[in-house]
């Protein structure tokens, strides 16, 4: 494997509702909006006026950088964010909806009414950490998380940036929302770091990846050339990270029950895939489930290498292959 | 009237609310603590200050004399005026 678009992982922060554990963490628990408490968590001050998705941006970001060796030593401006959301900000949208409709502008808070664009999510998170290289908001659903990863990569690659934040946040859905059921709450943020060839990795590093990510017209799949399409792009993805369409590792797909996913299944092969994971209603769980990969991988599974890939009914796929070492080899 | 009551507003009230809208203890909030300098607000939490008042006391501030949301005595007198008073 070469080096290209291989990034080590650093540090790892989960916040979710089924807890903080990567390993048992999840998004998808249905929970009381007194699960997170803003002030034991991230104190006051005006932290309780943030959309909750940037609230859990924080509080997985502090948790992931908390051991993190060397993170001082970065320029501010060397450090970057890329920051995955679908629904970061659909609450606080829909809520102000209401406010428009059924009262006026003036009564819209001024301290929430940035968060209009949902790009501002990071916005606290880049205040806090000193991040000043950029930062990016990824919008893809369900892969944009693992499209933060993909882009943080690239970015250490081109040496834009000497460590990014590759993150995934949710809010919970409106309660009018089509998909509440499969909402999500929490986050993941990943604390990324360039491997140059030949050069030992980072200090502290828990393990890297490599990401790719893709888009094929969802409509492809209701013609078996299309299908057939579909499935040539996801092995272009496994090849990409990997070096090899059929990598002798274990394969865990993350997706729903679209037609999409089914070609992906297809391509990939049901006796090769290891574990399907139901999507949620975000971008969280591909994240979370690198995250897992990469801190706690099944010991009776090999060498704890692993494929990820993600496919949604709209036509976005991903693959990440994991390798949970403590110093992994660019070579 | 006490000395921290015009009968229109009472500054005890004010300093709960001003601690509710900023998120910290009341006692951080002393009579001549500047919001700006000693309680960190920034522009956007000075329009939420104003914003809450403003539905609170039901009254209008224009935008001239938001210069004078800088400590609770000065609200205080600003509001009191607002209100037909005697600061």
């Amino acid at each position: 494997m070469n080096s290209a678009g291989w990034v080590a992982v650093t540090g790892v922060g989960v916040v979710t509702p089924g807890g903080d554990d990567p390993s048992t963490a999840r998004p998808g628990d249905p929970a009381p909006s007194s699960w997170f408490d803003t002030s034991s968590r991230l104190g006051r001050r005006g932290y309780r006026y943030l959309p909750p998705a940037a609230q859990y941006l924080l509080a997985a970001a502090r948790r992931a950088v908390e051991d993190v060796v060397g993170l001082a030593d970065v320029p501010a401006a060397r450090r970057a964010a890329a920051v995955g959301s679908n629904n970061g900000a659909a609450t606080l949208l829909a809520g102000m909806d209401h406010t428009l409709i059924e009262q006026d502008v003036e009564q819209l808070s001024p301290a929430t009414a940035p968060f209009f664009a949902v790009n501002v999510l990071a916005s606290r998170l880049c205040a806090e950490h000193g991040l000043k290289g950029f930062s990016l908001t990824l919008t893809s659903p369900l892969v944009a998380g693992l499209e933060a990863v993909e882009v943080g990569g690239r970015a250490l690659a081109a040496g834009r940036a000497d460590m990014v934040l590759a993150a995934a946040t949710e809010d919970r859905l409106s309660d009018d929302a089509p998909r509440v059921g499969q909402s999500e709450q929490g986050a993941v943020v990943l604390v990324l770091r360039q491997v140059a060839a030949g050069r030992a990795a980072p200090p502290g590093t828990v393990g890297g990846c490599r990401v790719r990510t893709a888009f094929v017209p969802p409509g492809l799949v209701h013609d078996p050339a299309g299908a057939r399409q579909v499935g040539r792009r996801i092995t272009a993805l496994i090849r990409a990270v990997t070096g090899t369409e059929r990598p002798d590792l274990p394969v865990h797909l993350v997706t729903d029950e679209s037609a999409v996913a089914g070609a992906v299944m297809t391509a990939l092969g049901p006796d090769s895939v290891s574990s399907v994971q139901p999507s949620g209603a975000g971008c969280v769980t591909p994240l979370l489930r690198l995250a897992r990969e990469l801190c706690d991988p099944p010991r009776d599974d090999g060498d704890g290498r692993s494929l990820l890939v993600a496919a949604d009914e709209g036509g976005n796929l991903a693959a990440a292959y994991v390798r949970p070492v403590r110093t992994p080899s660019t070579s | 009237m006490t000395e921290n009551s015009t009968g229109l507003v009472d500054k005890e009230d004010l300093r709960e609310t001003l601690a509710e809208i900023l998120d910290i203890d009341s006692e951080e909030i002393t009579d001549d603590a500047n919001f700006v300098d000693d309680l960190g607000v920034d522009s956007l939490m000075a329009l939420e200050i104003t914003v809450r008042l403003e539905k609170k006391y039901g009254v209008r501030m224009q935008e001239n004399e938001l210069v004078e949301v800088t400590s609770l005595n000065k609200t205080c007198r600003l509001l009191t005026e607002k209100l037909g008073g005697q600061p």
